[in-house]
């Protein structure tokens, strides 16, 4: 049992030392690219020239926060007449329909409509707005998000390449207050990097909900957003990339979304997307080491499918060889032995030899965890956003505690997939 | 539509990397493992030649003994007694330093002062025996858990201390000696099996401090003057 732990820790340790380095080998490799785009690529269009542009908001018990995203919306600094916004009203049992009603009328003569439907989840919401949607380019927006004014003017270059199905903008944290926030205000810019990198070898594995902008003839060539879905971007993502269409990071615009501020609101939210990933992940597993799907199938489906698990494993490995293991050697020494357990113990705890430790690990994950430092680094100067901005506590929390929490969302997923309960978005 | 590649290289090359800092890792590993087996190596020759010399003291006093020999025994037993000065004076010096606190040096050099002690103790209630010498050595082994009568023990030891001065000796057996195996021996040939002994040299009594005038009278049945 201890040797299958200690190998098991010895994989994992190998597995993510080689997804660093390798996407850092993919890193240096696109760096001169990237230093020689340089700069921010803003349309040189004239408004006259602007293509149309639809914004689909589905909205479901949103009456704190659908003011300020219509607003963020409606505030774009885009052609009013190129812009067309849709709020649905996904059966929301609160004040969502009156508030927007209210803030619609702010908007006279603009092309902002409001449809109300019964609850039937994102996806459906999604649907209604991409049937009736006028706009070339299709984007959703969550109603928790907020966008800068400037974000289509420099999105919608990156659609000049014909290939491009959908561009994904830098997704940010707002105003985090507590340490929860702070964390996911690091993880989502690690993330966004990520999803640099990925775009590079064409393997995005998700587009975000907060206004990532698409081409509206490839959504519907598609067949839209799948309703059944608990994380109908995943899945939308995956089908995209079935379909060999290509998705782009881009830079230059930033996103805003409010991060769940609560342990218990963290694990909802993510219990729901890990377990839309890994259900996603498995629905498409035809992809997985397929050389028909290239890099995606190599690097990213496999991880897809594997992370939580392996995640688990991990941490159970962990605490089984570092403390479950030695707390009950200790034990049963103590109680082989006859003596005050108390005594024992404390003296086992003097017993600490630097000699006797597992040097070899230690050097293995320092490695690690120095270029995961390098990634985070890189990060925050791509999002052009400084690493103490929220404390110095932030980076060694995200760095050693962060997955840790991640990994206990993992036990519910399972547990849930287990006991086959499902989530509704 | 997406030109799909698998970028070969670059696995191959990350995969050649992290190979290289496992092995790195692993010779680290190795390096610290050598550093380690020679220090285990030095500890273990000195703990042979700190033996050696303890089983050629026992060969001497064997010799002497039977040639009734108590002058060199006495020299012998101070050798003992430097020893068990060296040992005192390390750990004072210890616990005067700033590095003092409860860590495995502490411990060391505890079980080391302690170990020399009861050498000393041993060998002394040997001559004690041979030489018939009006003062006999003590040895009190307490226990510091559960300490009801710990007012009654500090006036007994105190008196303890005053009858035999240099030569009692005073352990608690809870925590710095728990691994000792002198200890067990001590407690075996003297069929000690109740708490807070006090063995004097070819005696003992136990459970000696919960009554304080009886613990007096029985300290006092021993050689040497009473004090109270």
């Amino acid at each position: 049992m201890l040797t299958f732990a200690v190998w098991l820790v010895w994989g994992t340790y190998f597995v993510f030392l080689y997804l660093i380095i390798f996407w850092l080998l993919v890193l240096i490799r696109e760096n001169n690219a990237v230093v020689e785009k340089g700069g921010l690529v803003e349309s040189k269009n004239k408004p006259s020239d602007y293509p149309t542009v639809t914004v689909a908001i589905p909205a479901w018990n949103e009456e704190e926060n659908i003011r300020e995203t219509i607003e963020s919306v409606m505030g774009l600094d885009y052609s009013p007449d190129k812009l067309e916004v849709i709020i649905v009203n996904d059966g929301s049992t609160d004040q969502t329909e009156a508030v927007a009603k209210r803030v619609m009328g702010q908007y006279a003569g603009r092309k902002l409509r409001l449809i109300t439907q019964p609850n039937r989840g994102k996806g459906a919401a999604l649907n209604t707005a991409l049937q009736t949607a006028q706009g070339e380019f299709f984007a959703p927006m969550d109603a928790d998000s907020l966008i800068r004014r400037d974000a289509l003017r420099y999105m919608l270059p990156d659609f000049e390449d014909q290939k491009v199905a959908a561009v994904l903008p830098l997704m940010k944290v707002w105003q985090p207050h507590n340490l929860l926030q702070r964390v996911q205000w690091c993880e989502y810019l690690v993330s966004v990097f990520y999803k640099h990198l990925m775009a590079i070898l064409d393997c995005i594995s998700i587009i975000p909900g907060p206004f990532s902008v698409h081409r509206t003839r490839i959504l519907r060539e598609l067949g839209g957003f799948d309703e059944q879905n608990i994380t109908e971007d995943v899945e939308l993502t995956l089908r995209l990339q079935t379909h060999h269409h290509k998705i782009v990071q881009n830079f230059h615009t930033e996103v805003y979304t409010k991060a769940p501020d609560t342990w218990r609101r963290f694990y909802r939210q993510r219990n729901r997307w890990y377990k839309g990933t890994f259900l996603n992940a498995w629905r498409y597993r035809k992809m997985a080491l397929n050389t028909k799907y290239g890099d995606f199938g190599f690097i990213q489906m496999p991880r897809m499918v594997v992370e939580g698990a392996l995640l688990l494993l991990v941490l159970g490995a962990l605490l089984y060889t570092c403390l479950l293991n030695p707390l009950a050697t200790q034990v049963r020494l103590a109680l082989l032995k006859g003596v005050d357990p108390w005594t024992h113990f404390a003296q086992t705890l003097t017993d600490f030899s630097l000699v006797d430790h597992e040097w070899p690990a230690y050097f293995f994950v320092a490695v690690i965890y120095t270029l995961g430092l390098v990634l985070i680094r890189y990060a925050h100067k791509h999002a052009r956003e400084p690493m103490r901005k929220h404390g110095y506590l932030v980076i060694p929390f995200y760095l050693f505690l962060y997955w840790m929490l991640t990994t206990i969302v993992y036990v519910g997923v399972f547990a849930d997939l287990v006991r086959g309960k499902t989530h509704r978005w | 539509m997406v030109i799909r590649r698998v970028s070969t290289r670059i696995y191959f090359i990350a995969g050649l990397l992290t190979l290289s800092i496992l092995a790195s890792g692993l010779l680290v590993g190795f390096f610290i493992a050598d550093l380690r087996a020679s220090f285990l190596e030095q500890w273990h020759r000195r703990q042979l030649g700190e033996f050696e010399r303890g089983e050629r003291r026992q060969l001497e006093l064997a010799n002497f003994r039977s040639a009734k020999n108590c002058a060199v025994t006495q020299r012998n037993l101070l050798g003992t007694m430097e020893d068990v000065d060296t040992a005192r004076g390390k750990l004072e010096r210890y616990l005067t330093s700033t590095l003092a606190g409860y860590n495995s040096r502490l411990l060391r050099l505890n079980r080391e002062y302690a170990s020399t002690a009861l050498r000393y103790w041993l060998l002394s209630s040997a001559i004690w025996k041979m030489c018939e010498f009006a003062d006999a050595p003590g040895l009190y082994l307490y226990s510091g858990r559960g300490c009801d009568g710990c007012r009654v023990r500090e006036e007994a030891l105190t008196f303890v201390r005053d009858k035999y001065g240099q030569r009692s000796f005073v352990f608690a057996v809870d925590t710095d000696l728990l691994r000792e195996e002198e200890i067990e021996t001590i407690r075996k040939s003297h069929g000690v099996t109740t708490g807070s002994p006090l063995v004097i040299a070819g005696s003992r009594d136990s459970g000696l401090f919960r009554n304080i005038e009886e613990s007096l009278r029985r300290v006092n049945q021993h050689d040497g003057p009473a004090l109270r």
